[in-house]
């Protein structure tokens, strides 16, 4: 069993925040619409290139996706991998797809190298959403406001579930959503 | 006549306009108690050049300046309070090689202070009120943690050099530990004297950060009559009630000021209706994943019987821009000619608890009854839409 120190993970998102907050300054000119909120409709996944696992391109509505946004640089995203690769082992067969999705580089070498040698990675659906400005980053990232990753992103049933981080996923939680009685409410108090 | 050195005429423009600061800090402070306070120093006679005396009181910063002549040197003015201040004897100007050590020294000032010295001033020895005698003593408590921080961070330097991360991890968890006991002795020194404006001090340098909260007021209440009497003292009780007055339950604080169209809007003109109220500037990041929040917030606020009020603090050109291309369906309200150099965001953000436009963007929601609903609402929340529904009445 894995144990992931919380406290000093939140010190490190805050700490990306501000590495990210320099690149703010290439605002974006043309606006673009916003990223869905909790409850509304969620169909098609944006063109990544697909380095591990099964493409998905639109969502099943059967199927429960949970989307963990990483960065080779991320150092609190790699320490949450064990526990999304352990979640993914034991939920994969109960309608969850897991999609580590790389965000913020560029650089596709770099990745494909970090996933090949990352056991964590090895039964996981891995993306790179591609170049600066690519169509991930403009519909998802910018879109959903993402300043700081890790962040995960919560499908189901083509609604945009939660917006959250890999912390307040557990086993708990993902019961919630296959049993179909996810709310945030439920899931923010099973995650303390 | 003697020509003067080119560094020589630099510092005594300097001087003026440190003298043109202290003018306007007194004229704002003109109704509170001002204590003349002097310096006298004599550092060993070699010494030569000049001083930089540098402190901020009541949120104003001042820099003072005097000659060095045989080591000897004074400074005069007045405060209200004890100030926090250094002396630094020749400051590098411009580019400063790293390693280079500063000859300067921290002090409390109150009343008269001496500073003597058969060296310079960092071996110092420094006479002076209450203040400074507290701040010995608290020194005197950091001194072995000093000692062996020292210790670590030059253990440290070769191996931040090298990047050895992993031989790092050690030498900084024991440079934490030190820290924790370093918070630890604060705490006690605090707890300890009550009476002491360095115990205060202290206490407000840890609160100085994000808003000011009521719950405060059981620490603040710790300290002696004396020291809540003092100018700071003052300023962090009217603060502190004033959190107290924003807490939920609360008539909020009125306010009238003109849309875009020019028409006068106060707040009571919403009664009957919730209104979140949101401060707000452009410039700051992350604006888009605020507006964004926000965006979200306004739809789902769509049927909750809601008006979302901002008041601008950009000014009128920068404002016109933002609001109608951000918030079109706000009532958009500019407060930026309230800001003054005495109080920084104006009367209306002062009565809700913004100081300074670090603290921007802020939010209240306000219920039909004029009466506040939430605490100061975290805007930087993705679910912030889904909380404002809630409380909306």
């Amino acid at each position: 069993m894995t144990t992931i120190n919380l406290k000093s993970m939140k010190k490190i998102v805050l700490m990306v925040l501000l590495n990210f907050a320099a690149a703010g300054v290439y605002a974006q000119t043309t606006k673009i619409p916003d990223f869905p909120d909790t409850g509304e409709d969620i169909n098609t996944y944006p063109q990544v290139e697909w380095l591990k696992g099964s493409p998905v391109t639109a969502f099943d509505p059967g199927k429960t996706y949970i989307i963990e946004m990483w960065a080779t640089w991320c150092v609190p995203c790699i320490a949450a991998m064990p526990h999304i690769s352990e979640l993914n082992a034991k939920f994969k067969d109960k309608g969850v797809v897991f999609i580590a999705q790389n965000v913020m580089e560029y650089n596709r070498e770099k990745v494909i190298d970090f996933v090949r040698t990352k056991a964590e990675l090895a039964q996981l659906n891995v993306a790179f959403s591609g170049l600066q400005n690519s169509e991930f980053e403009q519909r998802w990232i910018k879109a959903a406001g993402i300043t700081a990753i890790p962040q995960t992103i919560i499908i189901q049933g083509n609604k945009l579930m939660w917006q959250t981080t890999p912390y307040a996923l557990n086993e708990k939680v993902l019961q919630l959503l296959v049993d179909h009685k996810f709310s945030i409410e439920a899931a923010t108090a099973l995650s303390k | 006549m003697q020509a003067s050195s080119p560094i020589k005429d630099k510092y005594i423009l300097m001087k003026k306009t440190a003298i043109l600061c202290l003018a306007f800090t007194a004229l704002a402070t003109l109704v509170k108690a001002q204590h003349p306070f002097t310096i006298d120093g004599q550092l060993s006679p070699d010494k030569q050049g000049f001083i930089i005396l540098d402190y901020s009181s009541m949120g104003k910063y001042t820099r003072d300046s005097a000659v060095v002549t045989n080591g000897k040197f004074s400074f005069k003015g007045t405060a209200g309070d004890p100030l926090y201040a250094m002396l630094n004897l020749n400051p590098a100007q411009g580019y400063v090689a790293s390693g280079a050590v500063n000859d300067r020294i921290k002090l409390f000032i109150e009343g008269n202070t001496t500073v003597k010295s058969n060296a310079g001033l960092i071996t110092a020895e420094i006479k002076g009120g209450k203040a400074e005698d507290d701040y010995l003593k608290r020194d005197a408590l950091y001194k072995p943690l000093n000692a062996k921080l020292e210790t670590l961070n030059a253990q440290m330097r070769p191996l931040y050099e090298e990047k050895n991360a992993e031989a790092m991890k050690p030498i900084k968890t024991q440079i934490n530990v030190l820290l924790k006991q370093a918070q630890q002795i604060d705490s006690t020194f605090i707890r300890q004297n009550p009476d002491s404006y360095v115990s205060f001090d202290i206490w407000r340098s840890k609160h100085s950060k994000g808003f000011i909260k009521s719950e405060w007021r059981t620490e603040f209440e710790r300290f002696s009559k004396r020291i809540r009497n003092t100018e700071e003292g003052k300023l962090m009780a009217e603060k502190i009630d004033r959190a107290n007055n924003l807490k939920p339950g609360n008539i909020a604080p009125m306010f009238t000021l003109k849309d875009l169209s020019g028409k006068t809007v106060s707040l009571s003109d919403f009664k009957g209706k919730n209104v979140l109220l949101v401060l707000w500037y452009r410039h700051f990041f992350p604006f888009e994943t605020f507006s964004l929040y926000l965006r979200r917030a306004e739809k789902r606020l769509k049927d909750k019987n809601t008006v979302i009020v901002g008041i601008s603090y950009d000014d009128d050109t920068a404002w016109r821009n933002a609001a109608t291309q951000e918030f079109p369906e706000w009532v958009n309200l500019n407060a930026s000619s309230e800001r003054t150099s005495v109080n920084e965001m104006g009367a209306i953000a002062l009565s809700y608890g913004v100081y300074s436009s670090g603290y921007l963007p802020a939010a209240y929601l306000i219920g039909p009854d004029g009466k506040i609903l939430s605490d100061l609402i975290n805007l930087n929340d993705n679910e912030l839409g889904l909380k404002l529904e809630k409380l909306a009445k």
